[in-house]
């Protein structure tokens, strides 16, 4: 609790820590009492565990509803599907790593990321353009904007074994079992294992409008098993350090649909495997030089079965592999300079049992150069990448190849010697090649899509303050950025997406947070975060058309969020708000389309308690407090009030 | 419904009473035919969050009023409507996603019943009802389950229940006694016809030489019988593997032969009316007469955007197409805006234009024939 470093004030004072980097990467050691979110030439920002807690942070898809600029996509449900789109760009613009690794999905370009849980979780960080940690994969740089999940890493202060389990069960069926242990085998050696499984019925209740009846009625076909399970190492010695996860996933899932006013039958069912193991080595060579390897080989696979249609008409398999290899070289001559070569290769491939044209692959290799200066009170990062994407086709015509070379840079200049007031200039332009559904998927693919162009271009003001009794972090971002050639993903159902190459959008926007910490006393804290999004994201396609200029489909223009909480010897309190205002399902704004604004309150009570000499933490999330009654994606309700009970036993020391 | 209006076509060739068709009521001998107006079945666009809707177009006052069906009884069709029609006074909806079959009055449009295909036939059989024919007192209904359901007119139960063969689409009653019902398969090719014996409810299911996506019937004015067959395309590729055209069927349904090439056709007097509209191109529209086993061009003096479908009143003769506008961001249909009709002569000369609902798909008239008392 007493931990200065920390600032008493969690999430943000930490900095982001993308991969195991930073211990090797002695560049930011020095910024440690710093924050990323405040120092950093671009828009960060990060939730750790502490914040998790403190934050009332329920769920996965709650912790993206506290990050600025953040549009979560959801189908409602622990089954329902998941996607994040950053200041208006499509979901396929935003990268996801899972500890120091970006996931592919060459398949449909965009994570479902209902397969998280906070359980394991050591913080989730994103991360808008290029972050000024330059000693990470060129493929870090592919992308708009990085969400980084960590998971919790092996602890360096381990002794021997540690131990923890956990117990989620909630509303409408849901349970969910949790077991990690950990073990230090030798000064050098340790190794991890963690399982998780889930089994969610998902009968929620749910009511929508028919003219002037309402509708009362309950999802059906929706339950689903999911299983993960973890094998994570370590090899350590001073300056090398190899890291090792093997992976596994599966979830069967039966898949509600849409929900109609007369019926609510329905018979599709979704099963999805994955399997990964990576490899990440770091090895410190000299005071001068750093080299960091990663390499990774994927499988997935998802069998769609629509039991709606006899003869199996519209069931499907798909299979994808990548593998993938990169190299990061860092060079740090002097305090005040570093730079960074990475290179990226992947070789990620699709086939499926049907609807899918030719069976498509593609090889990827990407190249970074990056440049950080520091002195005094600027720091400035430039990077510039060249990508190449050569296109196959094993059994028909393959796309275009693509290769293109993409700048971006980033500013943060400290105002004031005294204080630690920023301000931040970032600008990237990035493209995003079209994914093998766009290209490839029967009657949608193109094979004549070209990519996706963006420009990004961020000013920023950062504030960060020590006080008396407390802290607090204020950041505001005015950003403008521009889509040409964008190809916009209308859904056909739940797991197929309709692409239309829509054109041009301009999107401009401000994103605010603050977070303020107060110590009322020895024994209580209040703790308060908040964020605001204001973003227009206008359809600039054709000057000459009645829907120039309207806010394209699911983006809506206002939201934020609101937390509050309150650590006490007792029992801690938090609370906090989610607010979005209305959005639209089409890009011409029909009339009846609109998805209506909505406010979800939350609740979270939780402590530790003692037993023996190991911790047990009780914690209840009380969801959607109000009982509001909305959507997010159109026709997928998303559940009403709900609780969630959660148990952790920690044997660690 | 086909049916129907073969035989009032027939009827009015044969008593060659109707030279003219303009006036509404024309008393004949107790009987008087009439048509009064159109319906136009709108399917919405369900995952972009656009009901379905019942566009009426009314001949009397020449306008097209929307969501009628919304708007006599508080609530939606629901999503995806794909076909209906007018039997004695009510008419019927047929809802693929919400597998109901709607029965309204047909002058208020107050809803009568609405009946669950589901509860009727089971959650197989019941699953997506897709088209709608009447004839001698019942309303049958092709479903996706592979079953065509008669169902009674006055009580609405189920009177009788064929299994016919997969994904079944259009029917046409022939003859007074036979059902020939177009079994799609979906598009995956091997589609083939059922026809169902009225009398004894026997269902003969046949492979006919040429038919791998059928559609729908007709019947000529050499009163062979014909078959709408869409494409069938390769499930890797999905390249096309037979094309989309009208072909003629022999007399024991062993073989056919290509008469057009057809996406849609539409049927005057045993006369065909033919849209061709192959993707990406731009549609052609001709005319094909079997007896004179002749095509000519059909000059439309003002076409349509992307047509999706066309009808002609049995009784006027007004030819309705049906289309969706052109994307005002991109260069294909907008699926998401509302879609018109026109409305032509046979000549082929616009004389209306009426808005619909979003996704136009099937035109049916309120047009029958009356007993007159006077």
């Amino acid at each position: 609790m007493s931990l200065p470093a920390l600032f008493v004030c969690g999430a943000l004072a930490l900095p982001v820590d993308t991969g195991k980097t930073h211990q090797l990467d002695g560049v930011v050691i020095e910024r440690h009492r710093v924050a990323e979110s405040v120092a950093s030439g671009n828009a960060t920002r990060l939730l750790d565990r502490e914040s998790f807690q403190r934050l009332g942070i329920a769920d996965f898809a709650d912790a993206i509803h506290r990050l600025p600029g953040v549009n979560l996509k959801d189908y409602g449900g622990a089954g329902g599907m998941k996607t994040v789109s950053v200041r208006g760009f499509g979901a396929q613009h935003t990268g996801v790593s899972y500890d120091g690794i970006m996931l592919g999905d060459g398949q449909s370009g965009q994570i479902d990321l209902s397969r998280y849980s906070l359980t394991n979780l050591k913080d989730i960080s994103l991360s808008v353009g290029d972050g000024s940690d330059i000693f990470v994969p060129a493929r870090y740089g592919s992308r708009v904007a990085m969400l980084n999940i960590n998971t919790l890493q092996l602890s360096e202060s381990l002794q021997t074994t540690a131990l923890r389990a956990e117990l989620k069960t909630g509303s409408f069926g849901y349970v969910s079992p949790f077991v990690s242990w950990q073990h230090r085998f030798t000064p050098h050696f340790f190794l991890s294992t963690t399982l998780e499984y889930l089994h969610a019925d998902n009968h929620y209740p749910y009511t929508i409008r028919n003219g002037t009846e309402t509708v009362s009625d309950r999802r059906a076909n929706s339950r689903m098993n999911s299983g993960h399970g973890e094998v994570n190492f370590m090899l350590k010695t001073d300056s090398h350090r190899l890291n090792g996860k093997f992976y596994y996933y599966d979830n069967d899932r039966l898949l509600p649909g849409i929900v109609r006013y007369y019926t609510n039958l329905n018979r599709e069912r979704l099963h999805e495997r994955n399997a990964f193991g990576q490899l990440t080595y770091q090895y410190i060579v000299n005071r001068l030089w750093r080299l960091k390897w990663n390499a990774k080989a994927d499988w997935a696979e998802s069998s769609y079965v629509d039991g709606n249609y006899p003869d199996d008409v519209n069931d499907a398999r798909y299979r994808q592999r990548e593998y993938y290899a990169n190299m990061c070289v860092l060079w740090h001559p002097s305090a005040w300079l570093a730079a960074d070569y990475s290179v990226d290769f992947s070789h990620a491939n699709l086939n499926s049992s049907k609807n899918l044209y030719g069976r498509p692959y593609r090889n990827s290799w990407l190249q970074t150069l990056a440049l950080r200066y520091r002195r005094d009170r600027l720091m400035a990062v430039g990077r510039l990448m060249y990508s190449l994407y050569l296109n196959g086709n094993k059994r028909a015509e393959a796309s275009a190849d693509m290769k293109r070379l993409s700048p971006s840079f980033s500013l943060s200049y400290r105002l004031l010697p005294d204080e630690l007031l920023f301000i931040r200039l970032a600008y990237k332009n990035i493209f995003r090649a079209p994914n093998f559904n766009e290209s490839y998927y029967a009657h949608y693919g193109s094979r004549d899509l070209k990519p996706e162009s963006t420009d990004q271009l961020n000013l920023g003001l950062t504030y960060d303050k020590t006080l008396r009794h407390g802290h607090c972090t204020l950041t505001l971002d005015g950003y403008l950025n521009h889509v040409t050639d964008k190809i916009v993903a209308i859904p056909y159902n739940m797991f197929i997406w309709q692409n239309i190459n829509m054109g041009k959008v301009e999107m401009l926007g401000v994103d605010a947070t603050a977070r303020w910490e107060r110590r009322l006393s020895k024994c209580h804290t209040l703790t308060m975060a908040a964020n605001y999004s204001y973003l227009r994201a206008a359809n600039r396609t054709n000057r000459l058309s009645d829907y120039y200029g309207r806010q394209i489909a699911y983006t809506p223009e206002h939201s934020g969020n609101m937390a509050m909480g309150w650590q006490n010897p007792w029992v801690n309190v938090s609370l906090n708000a989610t607010g979005v205002s209305r959005a639209w399902a089409t890009n011409n704004h029909y009339a009846g389309t609109d998805m209506k604004a909505y406010t979800d309150v939350g609740a979270t009570l939780y402590r530790s308690i003692t037993v023996g000499r190991h911790p047990i933490t009780a914690r209840l999330d009380l969801q959607n407090l109000f009982n509001t009654q909305y959507e997010i994606v159109a026709h997928y309700p998303m559940p009403g009030r709900r609780l969630m009970l959660t148990l952790t036993w920690d044997r660690s020391h | 419904m086909k049916k129907l209006f073969f035989r009032l076509t027939m009827l009015v060739v044969a008593t060659a009473l109707f030279t003219a068709c303009d006036n509404d009521d024309n008393p004949i001998t107790g009987i008087q035919l009439y048509s009064e107006g159109a319906f136009i079945v709108n399917s919405g666009n369900m995952t972009n969050k656009i009901d379905g809707s019942l566009t009426f177009v009314d001949y009397k006052t020449n306008k097209a009023t929307q969501k009628v069906f919304q708007t006599a009884n508080g609530v939606s069709l629901g999503n995806t409507p794909n076909d209906g029609l007018v039997y004695g006074n009510k008419i019927y909806v047929a809802v693929d996603q919400e597998n109901t079959v709607e029965v309204l009055d047909k002058t208020t449009f107050k809803r009568l019943k609405q009946i669950k295909t589901t509860e009727l036939l089971g959650t197989t059989e019941g699953k997506s009802p897709r088209h709608v024919v009447a004839d001698n007192g019942k309303v049958y209904v092709s479903t996706f389950g592979g079953v065509v359901a008669a169902i009674d007119t006055v009580d609405f139960k189920l009177a009788a229940k064929y299994k016919v063969g997969n994904y079944p689409e259009g029917m046409l009653v022939v003859s007074g006694n036979s059902l020939f019902v177009a079994n799609s398969n979906y598009g995956k090719g091997g589609g083939n016809i059922s026809v169902i014996n009225l009398d004894n409810g026997s269902v003969t299911t046949k492979d006919v030489k040429g038919v791998n996506n059928p559609q729908g019937f007709y019947i000529g004015n050499d009163r062979r019988l014909y078959v709408l067959d869409w494409a069938t395309y390769d499930p890797n590729t999905w390249a096309a593997l037979t094309e989309n055209n009208l072909r003629r069927l022999n007399t024991d349904l062993s073989t056919s032969e290509k008469v057009a090439d057809a996406n849609y056709v539409a049927v005057f007097k045993g006369v065909f009316m033919i849209i061709n509209a192959p993707y990406g191109k731009e549609a052609t529209y001709s005319i094909y007469s079997p007896t004179e086993n002749a095509t000519k061009s059909w000059d439309l003096t003002d076409k349509v955007e992307f047509p999706c479908g066309a009808k002609i009143d049995p009784v006027r003769g007004n030819v309705f197409i049906m289309s969706y506008h052109k994307s005002q961001d991109g260069n294909g249909p907008d699926y998401n805006a509302d879609g018109y009709v026109n409305l032509y002569k046979i000549s082929g000369t616009k004389t209306a234009t009426y808005n619909v609902g979003v996704g136009p798909v099937a035109v049916f008239f309120n047009a029958g024939f009356r007993v007159v008392t006077e």
